[in-house]
């Protein structure tokens, strides 16, 4: 179970999650959803206690997360959205390093990372180094050492992003059959047809607030919507898709024509990202 | 504009090319932090200021040494060479991730820069590093060379300083294209690690050579025939001349110092391209055959913790796979073998149980490299390109004082302890006698072990969970020596108690290694709060 009363985190000052109260049952499997921005990945991580609340409280299979972490941890499998791995070992490697980390014996955890990444089809990549593998083969690795603890509280950050279709129908069938055993299981995502489809109950945050809480139906409902995604786009203040695409083909047009040479080509930063040329470089 | 000229005399886009440098030192500043605590944290750039204290402190001395030194042309000779042997060092350790970026092609080559852009960028972003802390070291010493031989010796200085600044930084730089090229793709990465143990030696090698001639002379006005072999005599020779020594081996000498800039310039230029950072990036992202998996159950886990055997995992995976660590690690092994070596000089070392106390101060390089090896060890660890991937250790249910107690003992384990095997066998063949040997090392080991632990009490960092960071590690890496220097200078003393007598040296030895024993766990209840405060936010 999951439960958060007037829960806050500040960021310099800045109000990241503000005052949110959620409840997931046990059994459910909660979309947890808002743009980019919202507090949703904070929230996670304060569920499972990689930072701490500024104000409020929260609970995670029965244990504060404040003052019981280690508990809170060894119920909890995560997987994070950006989900950096240290990309030096190989995948049996960094799975076993996370077997160690949460306690489980070399011999069943060997075991049990031949299972799961067999069940992915994963089992020849095994002893390549994580650099090497794919997105969704990492993100299959990711989802297997938030497996391997057997968690009865799951917190999927994107756990989709990457996989092949038949990779994230397994995923998607094997949160149902978790749900159904009485896990819980938090999942963010932005593919909103995929939360409709799967989550038993949606709630919707925006600046760090709940702004919606229900199934999908009641939801839309509520906000006069004909379904989730048009709900999400007027709770979370999104302007019509179209109008928006509209102003962007109008700012390409202003921009003129493509420069010739390579002097007038974009600079770029360490990451790849434009630079403007007049502006500091970062 | 002067800038502007230049580099459009090299053929590169000056726009792009200031864009891109700008970006790349900026980058290269920028403290990013995984982990912070909840107090308020330091955001955006920040110099590294340990790194610059280290490089102006070592500039006094260098400038006490242009003092003491008589003669213009040699107290430069001297003092440039320090200054290039340092300059090398500090790429081979710190900043050969400069030159070495295999970044720079994933992010370039999509866009349309040229290979003359790339190259006259990347040569400037290592020169800025490599001016600056070579005008540290070598500022200070234009005082004595004014106040002792005027205005014209004091400005041939600075331009023999800005020569040896560049030659030092084109030499490397060539060294490592060169190699790339040279090279096949799948033999690069091991290449590169023999060449930075290699180049390790080799950037000492000038020193033994003059401890082989007369170190610090007090007598000579010139350098002796063997130095002007080396590329720091050429740039001093401008001193002799600023004097109106117009000799020819002195006109040679700096017409060499010329012409080898010239031709560095142009070799370089011809080797480092795009293409070069294509090669890099083969070597970072290249496909590499499946490995044998290894058989961690069993005698493994027998007498390692979890969490030693989760730091042991993650150390031997980033040392076999990620360059930066295996470089670090590669580059502390000729200075330490060096120091072993400078002691060994003589062939004749004093037994400390025979030259009790400071009578075996001869020792005092082999200690400083026993014991000040697994600190600068410890000073790698820390730091990763990895570092976000630390997530784990903070999602997962580990006591993380434990993981920071273990990273100390894995440095003892892994590192440590063959170090001193083979240290042991040095001395047994240099005591004569075996037991002495054994124990000395067993009791420089027990006191390293000891030491790892103090800094990460003092300190406690979880390994590869910082980000890395330009020029840190050679500050620390410097810190670390003077610091040692200050311990191993005391050693004597306890050895002066604990080898006068047999029983002395039983109690010492069962003191320390009870108290070696206990360490671990001390360090892990003091840290415990500390650690526990962290918050990974990266």
């Amino acid at each position: 179970m999951i439960e958060t009363r007037e829960l806050t985190r500040y960021f310099d000052r800045k109000a990241a999650v503000q005052g949110l109260d959620m409840r997931v049952e046990p059994g459910e499997i909660l979309g947890f959803l808002g743009p980019n921005g919202a507090g949703k990945t904070t929230t996670v991580k304060i569920l499972t206690c990689m930072i701490r609340p500024s104000q409020g409280s929260a609970r995670v299979a029965g244990f504060d997360v404040v003052k019981d972490p280690m508990e809170v941890k060894r119920r909890v499998g995560y997987v994070p959205e950006a989900g950096a791995m240290f990309e030096a070992l190989t995948a049996r490697e960094y799975l076993m390093m996370v077997a160690n980390l949460r306690g489980i014996a070399t011999r069943s955890a060997g075991a049990r990372i031949d299972e799961l990444m067999g069940l992915f089809g994963m089992l020849d990549s095994l002893d390549q180094l994580l650099r090497e593998h794919s997105k969704g083969m990492r993100q299959k690795v990711l989802i297997t050492s938030a497996l391997i603890g057997n968690p009865d509280v799951l917190f999927l950050d994107e756990p989709l992003n990457g996989l092949d279709a038949n990779a994230a129908l397994v995923v998607k069938e094997l949160l149902r059959e978790l749900a159904s055993q009485g896990r819980t299981v938090l999942f963010c995502s932005h593919i909103l047809e995929v939360v409709e489809r799967i989550c038993t109950r949606i709630t919707i945050i925006d600046g760090g607030r709940k702004v919606a809480e229900g199934t999908a139906a009641t939801i839309a409902a509520e906000t006069g919507a004909a379904n989730l995604e048009q709900a999400f786009a007027r709770l979370t203040g999104v302007r019509d898709a179209a109008e928006v695409t509209r102003g962007l083909l109008t700012a390409l047009d202003a921009d003129g024509p493509v420069p010739d040479g390579p002097a007038a080509a974009p600079p770029v930063d360490a990451g790849g990202a434009p630079v403007s040329a007049g502006s500091d470089g970062t | 504009m002067i800038a502007r000229r230049l580099v459009e005399a090299t053929g590169a886009d000056y726009s792009q090319w200031r864009v891109l440098t700008s970006t790349m030192l900026k980058a290269q500043l920028r403290t990013a932090k995984a982990l912070q605590t909840t107090s308020t944290e330091e955001r955006g750039r920040k110099l590294p200021w340990g790194m610059l204290v280290m490089y102006g402190l070592f500039g006094v001395y260098i400038s006490i040494i242009a003092g003491l030194v008589p003669g213009a042309f040699m107290s430069g000779t001297v003092a440039l060479l320090m200054i290039c042997i340092m300059i090398a060092t500090s790429i081979l350790v710190d900043f050969q991730s400069i030159v070495v970026s295999a970044d720079d092609y994933e992010v370039l080559s999509h866009q349309p820069v040229s290979s003359r852009t790339y190259f006259v960028v990347k040569v400037t972003s290592v020169l800025v590093y490599t001016g600056t802390i070579g005008g540290l070291m070598g500022g200070f010493a234009a005082i004595p060379f004014l106040v002792k031989y005027g205005p014209l010796v004091a400005a041939a200085w600075i331009a023999a300083l800005a020569g040896v600044i560049v030659w030092t930084t084109l030499a490397m730089v060539y060294l490592y294209a060169a190699m790339l090229h040279l090279i096949p793709q799948r033999r690069l990465r091991r290449a590169l690690s023999y060449l930075q143990l290699i180049a390790g030696f080799g950037i000492f090698a000038p020193l033994i050579l003059m401890t082989y001639t007369d170190w610090l002379p007090t007598t000579a006005v010139d350098p002796p025939i063997q130095l002007l072999v080396l590329p720091s005599t050429w740039f001093a020779s401008l001193l002799p001349l600023a004097e109106g020594n117009w000799s020819a081996s002195i006109l040679l000498s700096a017409a060499a110092a010329l012409g080898s800039i010239v031709v560095l310039v142009r070799y370089v230029g011809a080797r480092l391209s795009l293409s070069y950072a294509e090669r890099l990036g083969a070597i970072v992202s290249g496909s590499t055959a499946p490995r044998r998996p290894r058989v961690t159950g069993g005698r493994a886990r027998a007498w390692m913790s979890p969490e030693l055997h989760a730091v042991a995992t993650l150390v031997r995976g980033q040392f076999r796979d990620d360059m930066n660590f295996r470089l670090g690690v590669l580059s502390i092994l000729p200075i330490t073998v060096f120091y072993v070596f400078m002691g060994l000089r003589d062939g004749t070392l004093p037994d400390p149980f025979v030259e009790l106390g400071f009578g075996a101060s001869d020792l005092f390089l082999i200690h400083l490299a026993a014991l000040v090896l697994p600190l600068m060890l410890m000073e790698n660890l820390f730091r990763s390109e990895s570092y976000r991937a630390a997530w784990v250790f903070f999602a997962a249910p580990v006591d993380r004082a434990r993981l920071v107690a273990n990273a100390g003992n894995c440095v003892t384990v892994f590192f440590l302890v063959p170090y001193l095997i083979v240290l042991a066998g040095v001395l047994a063949w240099v005591f004569g006698h075996i037991w002495h040997a054994v124990t000395h090392a067993l009791v420089l080991g027990l006191m390293a072990h000891m030491l790892t632990h103090m800094t990460l009490l003092a300190a406690p960092r979880l390994p590869f969970a910082m980000p890395p960071r330009t020029g840190g590690r050679i500050g620390s890496v410097m810190g670390v020596m003077l610091v040692g220097m200050v311990g191993v200078g005391l050693l004597p003393l306890f050895l002066w108690l604990a080898y006068a007598q047999p029983l002395n040296t039983v109690v010492a030895i069962a003191a320390l290694t009870v108290a070696a024993l206990l360490m671990p766990r001390f360090v892990t209840r003091r840290v415990r709060d500390r650690v526990g405060e962290l918050e990974f936010t990266g």
